[in-house]
């Protein structure tokens, strides 16, 4: 038998082999429902990112069966920018939505307006109105790539979430996302990645930070806002009730750390361990639930039921602000271990067959390498480049198979393109330039080696 | 929120078919649950226009990149077992003499080395071996090229002879 012959007779074998393969597979009771579900959250679903100032204030609006991120409160959101996916109605009256005691109210100024954009650009939002305060926004991202909103919050999509609607207009007032705006300014910043187009609905809004309620023992009780947090913060319970826990006890049982050290020690110490505590009614008195914190070493669902969200969420820029080349080097908070579509820099550890063990880093070029450099107490680089590399961040990378690469064996002006093997043999003796991928449905599919002096 | 028009008819009429292809993109039963779900809750979205098309293409196109971008989300974490041996590998023929669970044995070992695939490899054969579609439709899900789609999936039925037996099921057949 020829191997062209048997090549086809295994494949032939392996159709009616395959086709017996899966087992019978139990329908749930309403998928349709559960799908539906999944596309509301979705709509819903936003940067609850608290925005700058409000620190520990991370609001999730989430189904609280999930574990939580330790470093992040579950809590129901207060900011008035968004309601919690378990109330939002099939259309949400921006009248109705509880915004919780001590939450934010926003109040809607002028009529939403749309506009569209590629890459970065400054937005002029029009006359604002007397008494606005901030802009309420939302951004549907119409191809792949990350946006950053101006408050530094923003969200990553890939190919599959180019052109999802992210709220529906008549739900634009309750659910869309609110930053402060500076006095007297009427235009404001959305950055993307080069080539990326987005389309942006925003209007003018006015906030009013709401009382938090106290109950009979005087105590507080609400949600987290620009005063800090009450006695007793909202949450929801394993249970599913809306309900209070004790600031107190939440610090108690799961007590930021210290140091780096004592980080790690507490790390240590919980394991995979969430802890407990107690959920009231507002009283104070009365149990109707608990509350889990911290555990099972996955992030938190962000609206999805298990699966990791293609769109993620990424924080608002720490103290660092210098901006890096390409897709960043942040890829995304709620994303650990993956690294979403985008072109990506980083230092080849290891490559070999068709996988690149990839140590991403940042790539700062021209003025943000000055300010990269600054902010990381380093004089001024001489050649326009700084890489900053703090994490230790690596990601095994598939690589597909008519992937190209292209490398300098020599000057800058000696650029060749090959395939990964051609690629490998010319660095048989080390990877001497760190290297862009390009990133598509989670496999490298190009290569380029940033050559430097 | 309004339904779209036929997409709730669309979801019970092809669910089944859809939910066996996202098992054999991903090996087990919840993992498939969640993946038919996600690109169900992605393609309500663009139901109008995708309705208009082939829509059943449309949502294996979307469980397509998602799987791979969740598998590369997943790459570092823990594998199956590898119950075989690449390069020589259990020769089906050893254990079906003296496993009178033989059938079940071929499957579980099967699946374990479609796990070993690499996912593009996968998706090539899944669709080709087991959805039987044409190589220009499987470019179209994969969103490659034809060239890429027969390279990926000669790769992948390389790969899976090597795992089960250079023998596997030809000698088995004689």
């Amino acid at each position: 038998m020829d191997t062209q012959r048997d090549h086809e007779q295994f494949g032939e074998q392996l159709r009616d082999r395959l086709q017996d393969l899966p087992p019978d597979l139990a329908d749930p009771v309403d998928r349709f429902g559960q799908v539906r579900e999944r596309v509301r959250r979705r709509r819903s679903r936003h940067t609850a990112v608290a925005v700058g100032g409000v620190a520990a204030a991370v609001a999730l609006a989430v189904p609280v069966a999930a574990q939580l991120l330790p470093e992040t409160a579950q809590v129901v959101p207060g900011g008035g920018t968004e309601a919690p996916s378990v109330t939002v109605a099939e259309t949400v009256d921006p009248q109705t939505v509880d915004v919780g005691l001590g939450g934010t109210r926003v109040t809607h100024l002028s009529e939403p307006i749309t506009t569209t954009g590629t890459g970065t650009v400054t937005v002029q939002l029009g006359e604002k109105p007397e008494g606005a305060t901030g802009v309420a926004m939302t951004l549907d991202c119409l191809s792949a790539g990350e946006f950053t909103y101006p408050d530094g919050a923003g969200l990553i999509c890939d190919d599959a979430d180019a052109g999802t609607e992210r709220i529906a207009p008549e739900d634009f007032e309750a659910l869309a996302y609110v930053v402060s705006l500076a006095k007297g300014s009427e235009e404001f910043e959305i950055r993307a990645t080069e080539g990326s187009s987005w389309r942006l609905t925003t209007s003018y809004v006015s906030t009013e930070v709401t009382d938090w309620g106290v109950n009979a023992k005087g105590e507080t009780y609400g949600v987290e806002n620009i005063h800090g947090s009450p006695d007793l913060i909202a949450v929801i319970a394993t249970n599913g009730q809306h309900g209070y826990a004790y600031v107190a006890d939440m610090n108690a049982a799961w007590p930021e750390p210290t140091s780096p050290e004592h980080a790690l020690e507490l790390q240590e110490e919980r394991g995979d361990e969430g802890v407990s505590v107690p959920v009231y009614e507002s009283d104070g008195e009365t149990v109707i639930g608990e509350f889990v914190i911290g555990g099972g070493g996955e992030p938190a669902d962000l609206g999805e039921g298990t699966a990791p969200a293609a769109a993620t969420v990424t924080a608002p820029a720490t103290s660092q602000s210098a901006v890096a080349e390409g897709s960043g080097c942040a890829p995304g908070s709620s994303d650990a271990g993956a690294l979403p579509d985008g072109e990506w820099y980083g230092l080849v550890v290891n490559a070999g067959g068709d996988e690149i063990e990839f140590d991403l880093a940042c790539w700062f070029f021209g003025e943000e390498a000055t300010l990269a450099a600054a902010e990381d107490g380093h004089e001024s680089p001489d050649n326009d480049y700084y890489v900053r590399n703090q994490s230790d961040l690596t990601f095994d990378l598939s690589v597909v198979s008519d992937a190209t690469v292209t490398f300098y064996p020599g000057d800058p002006g000696d650029g060749q393109e090959g395939d990964v093997s051609t690629w490998l043999a010319a660095r048989a003796n080390g990877f001497d330039f760190g290297i862009w991928v390009e990133v598509e449905s989670g496999e490298v599919v190009s290569a380029r080696e940033q050559w430097r002096p | 929120m309004r339904e779209p028009d036929g997409f709730r008819e669309f979801v019970q009429g092809r669910s089944p078919s859809l939910l066996r292809t996202a098992w054999m993109l991903t090996g087990d039963a919840a993992s498939a649950e969640d993946l038919l779900q996600t690109a169900l809750a992605r393609t309500w979205p663009h139901w109008s226009r995708v309705s208009q098309g082939h829509p059943a293409a449309y949502v294996r196109a979307v469980m397509v990149r998602t799987n791979a971008s969740w598998r590369a989300r997943l790459w570092t974490r823990e594998r199956p077992t590898d119950l075989t041996t690449v390069g020589d590998g259990i020769q089906t023929d050893q254990y079906a003499e003296t496993d009178p669970s033989g059938s079940v044995t071929d499957r579980v070992v099967l699946l374990e080395a479609l796990a070993q695939l690499p996912v593009r490899q996968r998706q090539a054969v899944v669709l080709r071996y087991f959805d039987d579609l044409s190589v220009r439709e499987v470019a179209e899900i994969m969103a490659c090229s034809e060239g890429t789609v027969k390279s990926q999936t000669a790769k992948g039925l390389v790969r899976l002879r090597q795992v089960l037996g250079e023998d596997a099921f030809v000698k088995e057949d004689l």
